[in-house]
């Protein structure tokens, strides 16, 4: 009997052993998936396992990365660069003449005769014959309901969308390029200053013909090679401060940087058919608002009341455009 | 009493047709424009300019109390900007309106030797301002700057 009692302790200790193990499998299995769980949720998303750590979210069997806060929502679209104002506005596809409705142009002969000429059909002519930058803000050019007003003066009767600017013509025979310069920076200060929502755009100055103009006035100081310095320094001007830059002299320059002789009789003022190419340039080079100041409107300078005036010493003083 | 006053009526009617484009008025016609230049009173070749743009970005005839519906017809040739040439005739819908058109173009002129003479700008051309003719028929205006404005008024002249 002790013999049979022996092997039935022997074979009740193989039991309890048997159970042992597997309870210590079973705990082993259960902390192996454990583990692996909780290591592999962080390997694919350690932000989230380093969130959830420092949120103290979690179920009690580990943490579950699905309760985890989203991270800050980035939009998928990247963002625009902003507008390279040293660059001129570049091509697309054209605007139809309603665009200009809210649109005031500033300038002198040559933008009268656009006005006319070019079909345009809206859009406030602000030209005079002969201004020029120098006299921007002198000279009472412009008669309105009666009252006179200088260009300026005039642009600030209302609000506008677009204000086009277009003047050098009258002033290329100056010898003062600084303060072309200057008096242009001041011109667009006043400008944003009284149509802060407006895009301004600087248009470079159309080639002149001085063959032809020598030949009309007898005068031989209007030359293309001080155009394209001042077509340059306004182009700094827009970049400076950071108003869009309309190159339209692209679109009438020939091989030699000149006006051809087709496009004017004077070789300054434009033919109708011309002023028509000169409505399609504008047209196909616009730019929005938003574009160029996705951040709002910029701010606005106080014009240097006076900057450096006109050296005419080169100069007769009688005007052109 | 009724039946004269119809009468009377028709009579004032028929006149004021006749005054205001009737075929043998002796009116200015926009067809004198192009005389003008045919007969060499222009220096250079102008530019034609339809009535919306001669209406308001040119002569501004709205700030004179007039509508575009009182513009009935009309002719401008005008330099692009190497002149100061112009030769215009404008047919208004009454003579009222064609006097406040008058009263637009001499203001127009005016303000181009005002602004040529403030500038020193184009001061050639300032001589031509100065003599520039305008004068009203009926309801039409004639307005010329010309190069040769004797010939520009026996062009006319031969045709009216």
């Amino acid at each position: 009997m002790p013999g049979n009692y022996q092997g039935k302790r022997v074979a009740r200790s193989h039991k309890v052993t048997m159970i042992v193990i597997a309870a210590v499998v079973a705990a082993a299995a259960a902390a192996a998936i454990f583990f692996l769980k909780y290591y592999d949720g962080a390997e694919k998303n350690p932000d989230a396992a380093h969130i959830g750590s420092g949120s103290g979210a979690g179920s009690a069997s580990g943490p579950d990365v699905s309760t985890f806060q989203d991270p800050p929502k980035v939009s998928d679209e990247p963002k625009a660069p902003p507008y390279d104002f040293s660059q001129p506005v570049p091509e697309r596809e054209p605007v139809e003449n309603s665009y200009f409705d809210d649109a005031a142009f500033v300038g002198d002969s040559r933008t009268d005769g656009f006005m006319l000429y070019s079909g345009i059909g809206t859009g406030e002519n602000l030209a005079a014959n002969g201004v020029s930058i120098f006299r921007l803000a002198e000279r009472k050019s412009l008669t309105i309901d009666g009252e006179k007003y200088t260009p300026l003066e005039a642009l600030a009767l209302k609000q506008y969308g677009k204000i086009y600017i277009a003047l050098g013509v009258n002033e290329l025979g100056y010898n003062n390029d600084k303060g072309y310069y200057e008096k242009f920076c001041a011109a667009v200060d006043e400008v944003r200053r009284v149509q802060p929502n407006a895009v301004i755009y600087i248009q470079s100055l159309i080639p002149v013909n001085e063959a032809q103009y020598l030949a009309a006035t007898g005068h031989d100081y209007l030359t293309n090679d001080h155009l394209r310095i001042y077509n340059q320094l306004m182009q700094q001007v827009a970049e400076e401060k950071k108003v869009a830059y309309v190159n339209v002299y692209e679109a009438f320059a020939d091989e030699n940087g000149s006006l051809p002789e087709g496009d004017s009789r004077d070789g300054v003022h434009l033919y109708k058919e011309s002023c028509q190419r000169w409505l399609e340039y504008l047209r196909t080079h616009t730019v929005e608002f938003d574009t160029l100041y996705p951040d709002g409107p910029p701010p606005v300078e106080v014009p240097d009341p006076e900057p450096a005036g006109p050296d005419t010493s080169t100069a007769d003083g009688s005007g052109q455009g | 009493m009724k039946k004269l006053l119809t009468i009377m009526l028709a009579l004032a009617l028929s006149l004021g047709m006749t005054a205001c484009g009737g075929k043998d008025s002796g009116d200015y016609k926009p067809a004198d424009v192009q005389a003008m230049a045919e007969a060499g009173a222009f220096s250079e070749t102008l530019e034609e300019l339809d009535a919306d743009t001669a209406f308001s970005a040119l002569y501004r005839l709205e700030s004179y109390g007039l509508a575009r519906e009182d513009l009935k017809d009309c002719a401008v040739l005008r330099s692009a900007g190497a002149t100061c040439e112009e030769g215009t005739v404008l047919v208004l819908d009454s003579e009222a309106h064609a006097k406040d058109a008058q009263k637009a173009l001499e203001d127009y002129v005016q303000g181009q030797i005002d602004a040529n003479e403030d500038y020193g700008y184009r001061l050639a051309e300032v001589p031509k301002l100065k003599d520039a003719y305008i004068d009203v028929k009926g309801c039409t205006v004639l307005m010329v700057v010309a190069n040769d404005l004797e010939a520009a008024k026996k062009a006319v002249d031969g045709k009216s």
